[in-house]
């Protein structure tokens, strides 16, 4: 029996490290690749509502929102995101964009929530969990004692070598939520700022911040980045595919593959930089030659207007403002819930 | 009403008390308004500068956004820790090749600042500015900026190396670099991954950490990851330096 | 700040040059010498002479290029409508001058192409009417009004360069700069601009910078070479044809018919005459060797479609050694092919492809199995070079392969394309016409027999096409096959033995370039002008037209 235990815990615990591990990898290389990389992150003219909003809107949006995961619950911030991420739809090749945005956010989810919840210290995790607990009780509950027996749910308990990796000795539910809450909130974000590239060109963006009398160079620098940035996805793209050609991964298999493809990319960056670089003096003397700095600001062709559009947007921000205010009222606030809090803390002085 | 459970209180128990980092920023603006105004500031940048810093900022973000942001899970455990390589990539190595490739006070600071908005427009989604940019661009690439004052634009031995490449030319020598000139971009590239290892823990996870994630500060956690950045962040500097010179030479600037 | 001249310096000629020398920081040899220079308001004039000798050098001194942003020992004597370029801001200056460089990708900086004209007169604080106005005319004038809310990154090389020359007319100089503005560029954008810049003819005054005298000779009043950093000669139009030993000796590739027109004392833009001529005189013209091939070595086939839509369908066959050419206008799917040929598709497209190499199927294999048996060598080469050093570069392939006696092969590559001295150097501080080889040699190390190269000749002077063809025609000899996606129909006519031509993603017509330069002009692949001479019943297009 101790045998099968043993090989118990061994095996499932090496099942979900690798799920841990391969399980973003595979979504971010395999994939989404390097092309499905740089389609997520370009701006494709299209007509629908998102492309009609200024960006400024958006910008405000995707601060606004960021500002509303952080003091909202996970679950509440699971809703806002799947949400938003169903109007990907409304986009250009808006299912592609929809699944390469899936994957991007899952990916993230599953990184960070697996990082989180098996590598967080139980000290944080309680301070977390139980804040008021550990603020007004001088002897903070340790493992595996009976009182943080009382206090945490565990799920898996690892094999023991595994602290080497850097896991804790546990995996738990407030672990587990722990890393969902700071993943979610990571993961909306990422959702909402890849609608403002997708959707505004980068030189709406910095127009934008353009009227918002930034330097002009400060844009011009930002101008010349956000350009460059599909240019590095197909550089790097055509660098490692000629690798590849040329024998890199030979050996591979479809579950080393991505490790290569990754191994790939590092060492196309120099050359791809260096192939990039060379490029900039042209970039320069085109600028340089229509009169780039003749002043301190430059003019606008395009007016700076908010369209009816952008004022539903505004109400749409204000009910997230709500939403984020009710939800603290009632108890869906911060993120970790604070129900158990008194239950368990009171456990804990009874231990 | 609090913001992560931080309830406006400045100075936690056990967080740098916020008197030690305004003074920090005020000093360093003041060295950055000096500098700024001794070498001309912006205003001596070429367009091509400003062309290297948009193209070097787009490969610091997506290495750290898209390349390096995952990889953390990649690397087992306690090598993970060590090698943070969206950091190492993003934003050590591939700023080091801009302030080569300029070698002008100021090149570092602007580039984070660039690089923070850049960063903004793809993932952050300006949230937490402008605290961003002033942190960023007032710790790493004030300590790219002071870099350059030091070694009067010879950063990485970018100059040298050229000069030693062109001689090597005229009398068809190989063009490599000498020992001394690798020995110099090696230190000085250790130099500057051994300063970037303090920001992060000291001024980010052990000040603004509690504003922005809502965490505590554990100075065991905050001594141990500014051990750790330190162990990696040298041969990483070592190796940007190498890299620089490189890519710079290359560039032929 | 930035206004033009002042009344009198409108009246002043748009160059003038006295005694200009100048170097490069650093180096002290002067790398451009030109005593008495003038360019007068409303010519056209075409500056010539082969890549390095100085022709972008003199041009960078009348937009002030060279000593505002270049920097050398600040050159005196350079006057542009009155103004001293030494001492005028380049602000001021781009009112009065426009430049259009030779790559598109580098010099377009917007995202859109309207923010892309926009941007000059945005840059001069105009008024958003003014800048409606002109971004309207210079649309107009390039003919780009189906482009004008397209994104920049999606058009062809042919259509960015128009948007970058349209970009370059928002700002209504006087005097526009073309340096090797259509080097990177297919016919049928080449075509276009020229045909925008023949309309300016009169209204502006133009300065051309070639390597190649037939692009823009029907329209130019003048033809200045410039050679080892000197001008050789400055001459009107109609005497070009006496200098055809000079532009030989400076390593131009002069349009045959010339040789026909210098001797029979002809016009030498009168080519259906100067072919007539010739028919009559009975000159028998010699004709390219065109090697008939060996035995099949590759077939392929590629179906590719994305959401239901076909984007390519289309085969090939490829006997050794032989060069074969794919040709077509831009968007006809050549890239396309090739790429599911390698397998290297974006995940989005669905390809059905074949592949057999050698009577192998490899219809399933992956990029590295295909890749031994192909090599790929991409326009963009550098991004071949990985490694630290030369000899690390040539062997690469082989270690990645797990061969172990690659020293011998390395040497033998070394030898072959003329590295072994820089067999320590980094690859990325060598030469560009050094990384080439290098990259060649990295490419072909891999073991094959087969090399895929795209667009090798984009850019390059005809010295170093010469070059190109020389490497591979020694490497045919020793067994390799070609296959060259490109737009250049005279590399094509000189060397290879085979092309086809894709349209619409299907293969249209194939066959040797004789047979198929016959009716190719259906599908935007204009023959050079060799080929009319030696075909006197097909119709000539008019001159801009011309594939050269």
């Amino acid at each position: 029996m101790a045998l099968l235990d043993a090989v118990w815990v061994n095996v499932g615990s090496w099942f979900l490290f690798v799920f841990g591990l391969v399980t973003p990898l595979y979504l971010i290389f395999g994939y989404i690749g390097l092309t499905g990389f740089r389609d997520i992150s370009r701006y494709e003219e299209h007509h629908t509502f998102y492309y009609r909003l200024n960006p400024l809107t958006k910008i405000i949006f995707t601060i606004v929102l960021t500002f509303v995961v952080a003091v909202t619950a996970w679950s509440i911030d699971l809703v806002i995101g799947l949400v938003v991420l169903s109007t990907y739809l409304t986009l250009k090749r808006g299912l592609r964009r929809l699944a390469l945005g899936s994957a991007l956010v899952f990916a993230s989810v599953i990184g960070l929530a697996w990082y989180y919840a098996t590598q967080t210290p139980y000290g944080l995790l309680m301070y977390a969990f139980y804040h008021i607990c550990v603020a007004s009780v001088s002897a903070t509950p340790q493992p595996p004692s009976a009182a943080w027996m009382a206090l945490f749910t565990p799920v898996w308990q690892w094999a023991s070598y595994f602290t080497i990796l850097g896991y804790q000795p546990v995996l738990t539910t407030q672990g587990l939520l722990y890393g969902m809450q700071v993943s979610t909130r990571a993961g909306v974000v990422l959702i909402s700022s890849l609608i403002l590239i997708m959707t505004s060109t980068p030189s709406a963006i910095l127009r934008t911040l353009g009227r918002l009398k930034l330097p002009v160079v400060l844009i011009f620098a930002l101008v010349v980045g956000m350009r460059t940035v599909p240019r590095i996805f197909d550089t790097l793209d055509t660098a490692v595919k000629v690798q590849f050609m040329r024998g890199y991964g030979a050996k591979a298999n479809k579950v080393t593959r991505v490790f290569y493809l990754f191994g790939g990319v590092l060492t196309s960056i120099v050359p791809a930089m260096t192939f990039l670089f060379r490029g900039a003096r042209n970039t320069a003397i085109s600028a340089d030659t229509r009169a780039f700095r003749a002043y301190k600001q430059r003019t606008f062709l395009k007016p700076f207007t908010f369209s009816k559009g952008d004022y539903v947007f505004f109400a749409i921000i204000a009910g997230l403002v709500a939403l984020a205010v009710f939800s603290n009222l009632y108890g869906f606030g911060r993120a970790i819930p604070y129900s158990a809090v008194g239950s368990s803390c009171g456990a804990t002085s009874t231990a | 009403m609090g913001f992560n459970g931080i309830d406006g209180s400045l100075n936690q128990v056990g967080q740098i008390p916020w008197e030690y980092v305004a003074g920090y920023f005020i000093v360093a603006l003041v060295i950055a308004f000096f500098l700024g105004k001794k070498t001309g500031g912006l205003g001596s940048f070429t367009t091509l500068d400003f062309v290297y810093i948009g193209i070097g900022v787009a490969f610091a973000v997506v290495w750290q956004w898209f390349i390096g942001a995952f990889l953390g899970g990649f690397l087992p455990g306690e090598v993970g820790q060590y090698i943070n390589l969206g950091y190492i990539g993003g934003q050590l190595i591939t700023m080091m090749v801009i302030a080569a490739l300029v070698r002008k006070v100021g090149v570092g600071t602007t580039s984070f600042v660039v690089y923070s908005f850049l960063s903004d427009i793809f993932h952050y989604g300006f949230g937490g500015e402008p605290m961003y940019f002033i942190y960023e661009g007032l710790t790493y690439g004030l300590i790219l900026d002071l870099t350059i004052a030091a070694t009067g634009g010879n950063i990485f031995g970018v100059k040298s190396s050229m000069k030693a490449s062109a001689e090597a030319t005229a009398t068809s020598g190989s063009g490599g670099s000498s020992n001394k000139l690798l020995a110099l971009m090696i230190v000085e590239g250790a130099i500057v991954g051994f300063l970037f290892a303090f920001p992060d823990p000291i001024i980010y996870s052990a000040f603004f950490g509690p504003f922005i994630n809502g965490s505590k500060v554990n100075w065991e956690t905050i001594y141990a990851t500014l051990t750790r950045f330190i162990i990696s962040g040298i041969p990483a500097g070592a190796l940007g330096g190498i890299i620089a010179n490189r890519v710079s030479r290359a560039i032929g600037q | 700040m930035a206004e033009t001249g002042s009344p009198e310096a409108s009246l002043a000629n748009p160059v003038d040059v006295k005694d200009l020398v100048f170097n490069y920081v650093g180096v002290g040899k002067p790398v451009l010498t030109v005593g008495d220079f003038h360019v007068v308001d409303g010519e056209v004039a075409l500056v010539i002479g082969k890549s390095g000798g100085g022709k972008s050098t003199l041009v960078n001194c009348f937009n002030g290029v060279i000593p505002h942003i270049f920097k050398g020992n600040d050159p005196d004597g350079v006057v542009v409508y009155g103004n001293a370029v030494k001492q005028t801001p380049l602000p001021k200056l781009s009112t009065m001058v426009g430049t259009l460089l030779q790559d598109p990708e580098t010099q377009v900086l917007n995202y859109t192409v309207e923010e892309e004209i926009a941007f000059g007169p945005e840059n001069l604080m105009m008024p958003p009417d003014e800048i409606q106005r002109r971004v309207d005319l210079a649309i107009a004038t390039t003919g780009i009004e189906n482009l004008r809310e397209r994104e920049t990154y999606v058009l062809s090389g042919g259509e960015l360069q128009r948007v970058a020359l349209a970009a370059v007319l928002a700002m209504q100089p006087k005097l526009l700069i073309m340096d090797e503005p259509t080097s990177n560029i297919d016919p049928e954008g080449t075509a276009r601009v020229f045909q925008t810049l023949t309309g300016l003819k009169g209204k502006s005054t133009l300065i051309i910078v070639e390597h190649k005298l037939e692009r823009a000779l029907h329209f130019i009043d003048r033809v200045v070479l410039v050679d080892e950093g000197k001008v050789v000669f400055d001459i009107a139009k109609a005497k070009l044809v006496d200098y055809v030993d000079e532009l030989h000796a400076a390593g131009i590739d002069v349009p045959e018919h010339y040789l026909y027109a210098k001797k029979f004392r002809m016009d030498p833009s009168n080519i259906e005459g100067i072919r007539q001529r010739i028919a009559r005189e009975g000159l028998q013209l010699g004709t390219p060797q065109r090697g008939g091939g060996g035995k099949v070595i590759m077939e392929a086939f590629a179906h590719v479609e994305v959401q239901g839509k076909v984007l390519v369908e289309a085969d090939l066959t490829l006997r050794e050694p032989q060069m074969l050419a794919i040709m077509g206008r831009n968007g006809a799917g050549k890239s396309t092919f090739l790429k599911a040929v390698m397998n290297f598709l974006d995940k989005e497209l669905t390809a059905k492809s074949k592949l057999m190499i050698n009577g192998v199927d490899l219809s399933k294999a992956s990029i590295q199995e295909r890749g031994k048996h192909i090599a790929y060598v991409p326009q963009s080469f550098d991004l071949m070079l990985i490694n630290k050093t030369v000899e690390e570069e040539i062997s690469y392939s082989m270690r990645k392969r797990g061969v172990k006696d690659y020293k011998g092969p390395t040497e033998e590559f070394l030898k072959l394309f003329g590295l072994q001295e820089f067999r320590r150097r980094d690859p990325l501080m060598l030469s560009v016409g050094q990384r080439r080889r290098v990259a060649m040699a990295a490419a072909l190390s891999s073991g094959v027999k087969i090399v895929m190269m795209d667009e090798p000749t984009s850019g390059q002077d005809f010295y170093h096409k010469e070059i190109i063809a020389k490497e591979i025609n020694m490497l045919k000899g020793l067994g390799y096959s070609f296959i060259i996606v490109t737009h250049d129909a005279k590399f094509v006519y000189r060397y290879a033995d085979s092309m086809l031509v894709l349209d619409g993603g299907k293969k249209v017509l194939e066959g040797t370039p004789e047979e198929v330069f016959a009716s190719s002009q259906n599908y935007s692949v204009i023959p050079p002008t060799e080929y009319y001479l030696r075909n006197p019943d097909i119709p000539i297009p008019e001159l801009g037209m011309l594939g050269v």
